[in-house]
């Protein structure tokens, strides 16, 4: 059962990006507007409520992310103005924030190394120290490291990657090192058509640099949004595209194969290419275990996937504004473990309609009907 | 410019979390767009839900500790049917408990998960493939239908004068135990039939009655003495003593059967000969062959279920076919029950196996095909022991994760899958297909679901722990070392509890984040009050170098008055050189808390002779731990010329006058501290040799007070 709450964010203008914490209690909201706002629940009733807004930067946020609470209440956020900035939750220090909130937002630094707009920031897995990767509009991908978590002011450039086209958006494979190397997604939503869409890089720890691994020839559409699944043992990466319709595309890492460049060699499949958005896909997200994908497009609902025990993608839901939401038995699949192969549908939808119709002849039992079909994500 | 313009467009945005998932779907500027959160409901926060889910998982703990314990064998049929049982237990106390408080809706679901339960727990679980199912089914229907505990009391109480009301329900009740195949127990209630009050005649009618019932053979799966050969031979001889009695007219004229049937419509004989039409048709019309000495018993049976159908009086079945459907329609005899009188008297050696085509034509014969409910689907693939459909339809219709996985996890539990072997198959028929192959993905998935739904709540997630834990070949590590990421230590408690299983799972690194998160948490809202504490975090943290900034922090910045406690925990995880100082101070400091005088003085030496001390602590340490300077007789040796060159060199030469007042007045103190020592010192060896040796002895025994140093 899911309980739908809306909330008026107040910003003046497009909000760009939405971000929940580490533990889904608290949100960052970025717009237009230059400001960002902090948002956190109430565990009594489950309300939202504004604890912070403060104007960031000097032209419209794009992105708002937050690091991981190891480090502390810290944000990064990138904008128009060409700047990314980091921003720390301190108690009774600066005067920028909330005057309600016992806590403020200071910016502990302005990453001022883009000579255009940066288009998207994210922090890297804590297993690497904290670290912030922001991509721009000029094509590079910088990766910054804070060396002392006690002093985020000191913020050095350890890498600047070009990729050599408009860098739209970019992720960090969160999957925990035990055997795989650091990996970056970048993608572009550069229009023209000979240019790569998504470039993808790994880190070689010995030779101290990114090398390109891949570049998804299969992805030829601009991108709007990129995010690899945590995995939680597979052998292989997934990693959701938003372009033109959504995209789900696996690598899996060819043992200790190496090119001539030390990169690992790997096998790029396309496994889920979903169209029933039927419009622009704008942004995709994970759930923590890496079993849902969720997905936002310009048809005005979030759609829920997931890949079923024998590995098939299947919409399990979907989730309109207005706080409703349709499970895909009605659609013909089914929100399990099962998916929807068409024997499946067509076995459960009978089953629900007849137990909608058919009134009970078990005494002792009501009719089984009427019951949800609520998609479960972690 | 293009990106001004793409800061015009509006697009959809998304975001998950645990529990809740956020977007903006709509522009509504000015106001910015509206966000809906999505926020996950846990139906283990339902009354009495939660008493329901931990015990479950204490029979789930259970059914591990069996399949390790059996492992690689599967655990045998009779345990995982007693722990399923242990479940069953659970859903009918939920029931009970949700029907008390007027939640019938929620009783209902969980009626139907227990009815449905059963029955799959008679096909994957308890019935072998090779004996007869009725037994099961037996208890199954009894279970389910029995109105004994409601009709008998009210007998009882009218004693042996019933009330002709009381007198047809309870013939109503021994006619349904009859059906069910429960004919001890109906044997028993006709007893109330044939007291003393009653005729002779009917006294002799019901003790023929109770004497055919209670001799009514049955299979006992579970007795291992008890043959199937030796079943028929005797079921065929009983059905035929019933014949024999039937045709014999040993009921005949019976004035309580009359009285009974007061508003029996048609013969006994034509009532009689309606069912032998309903099972000789619907026998033929299905391929039975039943003139081969094979079916002779069952031929005999069906007979046999005619004589009782003979006697039944009321509308329901003694009417017409019309007056009959017209029963079953109104839920007065389920299909189920109508299944199972058949098996009792017509089929009782069926296998598991063979079900199917009799419930088949029981529905057909029903008219009932067209107009099945969720749970008689359920059934029917149980029936076809299709297991993945079951599992498929329970969580589809009834979308409870609690009953999918249990029922999923015994019949991996139980490994029928060694029992699918293709001989076996095929002696049960092409109807019979095990699809166990896909019951290993399926529990793991449900495990992985419900494991993690339960990591995700607030005071439950241990137990997912058990779960995920489940899961084959280490998949639940990965698993619950994330979900373990996504635990929010929002309290030391919850921080404590956090490490200590992280501990029992080797997490070092999310130890190590998890202490350094409050670590930082408490250095970065606590202020300098809780650098202690914070220091106490980053030591578990295993941080050397968080544990040393705060070691400076708390040395340097506070009064280098760190509790003996920590130091000891300090010395017990100083592994790297660059904190050889702290392993040294923590001696110094214990032999300096506990009184230790002379034991101080020789650390402090140590430490200046090693150089270990840093030189911006070097006055915050004597100055702070000055107790040892007030007793000369802590020093012996060169300790205090060794201080004394220390602090010249340290504290006045190298520093010079980078000191406030405050620790200019420190050392001067300092100074005039080690020179009353060193007076006293030297006072002590000017008498030392003025007495000589022999008076040194007597001279022991003499104490020299420190404070006549002053007069030097």
């Amino acid at each position: 059962m899911f309980v739908a709450r809306h909330i008026k964010t107040e910003h003046k203008d497009l909000i760009h990006d939405v971000a929940y914490d580490f533990y889904g209690t608290r949100m960052a909201t970025c717009s237009s507007d230059q400001t960002v706002r902090i948002w956190e629940v109430d565990h009594a009733t489950g309300n939202w409520s504004c604890t912070a807004c403060w104007k960031a930067h000097s032209g419209s946020v794009w992105k708002v992310t937050w690091a991981n609470p190891e480090f502390g209440q810290v944000l990064a956020t990138c904008s128009f103005d060409r700047t990314a900035a980091v921003w720390e939750e301190v108690v009774g220090e600066g005067n920028i924030g909330d005057k309600v909130s016992a806590t403020h937002w200071v910016k502990r630094t302005t990453l001022v190394d883009s000579r255009t707009s940066v288009t998207d920031v994210k922090f890297a897995p804590k297993y690497l120290g904290l670290v912030l990767a922001a991509c721009s509009a000029d094509g590079f991908v910088r990766i910054y490291e804070a060396p002392d978590v006690m002093n985020l002011t000191q913020w050095s450039l350890q890498y600047e990657v070009s990729a050599k086209f408009s860098c739209s958006c970019i992720a960090w494979n969160p999957t925990y090192p035990r055997h795989f190397a650091p990996i970056i997604a970048v993608g572009s939503d550069d229009t023209s058509p000979d240019t790569p869409k998504v470039l993808v890089y790994e880190f070689n720890e010995n030779l101290r640099r990114w090398n390109k691994i891949d570049s998804l020839q299969d992805v030829t559409e601009p991108v709007n949004d990129l995010s690899f699944a945590p995995n939680l043992g597979r052998s292989y990466h997934l990693l959701g595209i938003a372009g033109k319709d959504l995209k789900v595309v696996s690598l899996e890492p060819q043992g200790m194969e190496e090119d001539s460049q030390g990169a690992t060699r790997y096998i790029v499949r396309t496994v889920a290419k979903c169209s029933e958005h039927n419009s622009t896909v704008w942004r995709v997200a994970w759930n923590i275990t890496g079993t849902i994908l969720a997905s936002s497009g310009d048809d005005g609902v979030v759609r829920l996937w997931k890949g079923n025990y024998i590995g098939n993608w299947k919409l399990v839901s979907i989730l309109r504004g207005d706080g409703t939401q349709l499970a895909m038995t009605e659609a013909g699949a089914s929100a399990s473990p099962f998916g929807s192969s068409p024997v499946v549908s067509s076995i459960a939808t009978t089953s629900s309609s007849t137990a909608t119709t058919t009134a009970s002849r078990f005494m002792k039992f009501a009719a089984a009907s009427g019951v949800k079909q609520d998609v479960v994500w972690h | 410019m293009k990106a001004e313009y793409k800061s015009k467009v509006f697009r959809p945005l998304v975001t998950l979390a645990p529990r809740s998932l956020a977007a903006v779907l709509s522009n509504s500027t000015p106001s910015g767009g509206e966000l809906t959160t999505w926020s996950r409901q846990f139906f283990v926060d339902a009354p009495f839900v939660r008493n329901f889910v931990v015990a479950g998982a204490e029979v789930f703990a259970t059914v591990q500790k069996e399949y390790k314990a059996h492992y690689p064998d599967p655990v045998p049929p009779k345990i995982v049917t007693s722990l399923s049982r242990m479940y069953r237990t659970f859903l009918l106390e939920l029931c009970q408990n949700l029907k008390a408080t007027g939640d019938l809706t929620s009783a209902d679901l969980y009626s139907n998960l227990d009815f449905v339960w059963n029955f799959c727990e008679i096909m994957f679980l308890s019935s072998h493939p090779d004996f007869p199912v009725l037994p099961y089914l037996v208890d199954w229907i009894h279970l389910n239908f029995d109105l004994t505990s409601e009709i008998l009391p009210k007998v009882v109480a009218e004693g042996s004068e019933l009330e002709e009301e009381t007198t047809l329900e309870l013939w109503n009740l021994i006619y349904s135990h009859v059906f069910h195949g429960t004919t001890r127990e109906a044997a028993r209630l006709l007893s109330y039939l044939g007291g003393e009050s009653a005729s002779s005649t009917t006294q002799r009618h019901v003790a023929l009655m109770e004497e055919l019932l209670s001799k009514r053979p049955e299979f006992r799966p579970e007795d291992a003495a008890s043959s199937l050969t030796e079943f028929e031979a005797l079921f065929t001889a009983w059905q035929e003593e019933c014949v024999n009695r039937l045709e014999n007219g040993a009921f005949s004229g019976s004035p309580n059967f009359t009285l009974v049937c007061k508003c029996e419509k048609l013969h006994p004989q034509r009532v009689a000969y309606q069912f032998q039409c309903i099972f000789d048709a619907e026998s033929n019309a299905n391929g039975f062959d039943l003139r081969g000495p094979r079916d002779l018993p069952v031929t005999v049976g069906g007979k046999y279920g005619l004589f009782v159908m003979s006697h039944i009086n009321s509308n329901i079945l003694c009417g017409d076919d019309e007056a009959f459907a017209s029963a079953v329609a109104r839920g007065l005899i389920t299909w189920y029950e109508y299944m199972v009188l058949l098996l009792n008297y017509k089929y009782p050696t069926i296998r598991p196996a063979q079900l199917k085509a009799y419930a088949v034509r029981t529905l057909q014969q029903l008219d009932l095909v067209d107009k099945l409910e969720a749970r008689d689907a359920i059934l029917l693939h149980a029936m076809d022991l299709d297991v993945v459909s079951v599992l498929r339809e329970i969580t589809a219709v009834w979308d409870n994760p609690w009953v999918a996985l249990h029922l999923s996890d015994l019949i991996f539990a139980c490994g029928r899958s060694s029992i699918s072997t293709s001989a076996q198959k095929q002696r049960r028929g092409d109807d019979a297909s095990f699809d166990f192959a896909c019951v290993v993905p399926l529990r793991n998935d449900f495990l992985l679901e419900y494991g993690t739904t339960l990591m995700e709540h607030e005071t439950l997630w241990q137990m997912g722990l058990c779960y995920l834990d489940a899961l084959p070949d280490g998949k639940g590590r990965p698993v619950i070392r994330t979900c373990f990421q996504h635990r929010n230590p929002f309290s030391e408690q919850e921080a404590q509890k956090l490490v200590q299983i992280a501990e029992r799972y080797g997490f070092g690194d999310e130890i190590k984040g998890i202490c350094r998160q409050i670590c930082l948490s408490k250095l970065k809202r606590g202020g300098s009050s809780q650098a202690q504490n914070a220091l106490l975090w980053a030591i578990k943290a295993g941080d050397e170098a968080l544990t040393t900034r705060i070691v400076d922090k708390i040395l340097f910045e506070g009064d280098a008055q760190i509790d003996v406690a920590l130091l000891d925990a300090l010395l017990a995880n100083v592994l790297d050189a660059s904190l050889a100082f702290l392993h040294e101070f923590s001696i110094f400091r214990r032999a300096v808390s506990e009184g230790r005088g002379r034991d101080g003085v020789v650390s402090l030496c140590s430490m200046i002779k090693r150089g270990v001390i840093p030189k911006r602590l070097a006055i915050k340490i004597l100055s702070k731990n000055e107790s040892i300077f007030d007793d000369g007789s802590n020093f012996e040796g060169d300790d205090v010329t060794t201080l004394m060159e220390y602090v010249q060199r340290t504290l006045v030469t190298q520093r010079g006058d980078d000191y406030n007042s405050e620790e200019e007045r420190q050392v001067t103190d300092l100074n005039r501290k080690l020179i009353k020592i060193r007076a006293y010192r030297i006072m002590c060896e000017f008498r030392r040799k003025a007495t000589g040796a022999e008076e040194e002895e007597e001279d022991s025994n003499t104490e020299f007070v420190y404070g006549e140093a002053d007069d030097y």
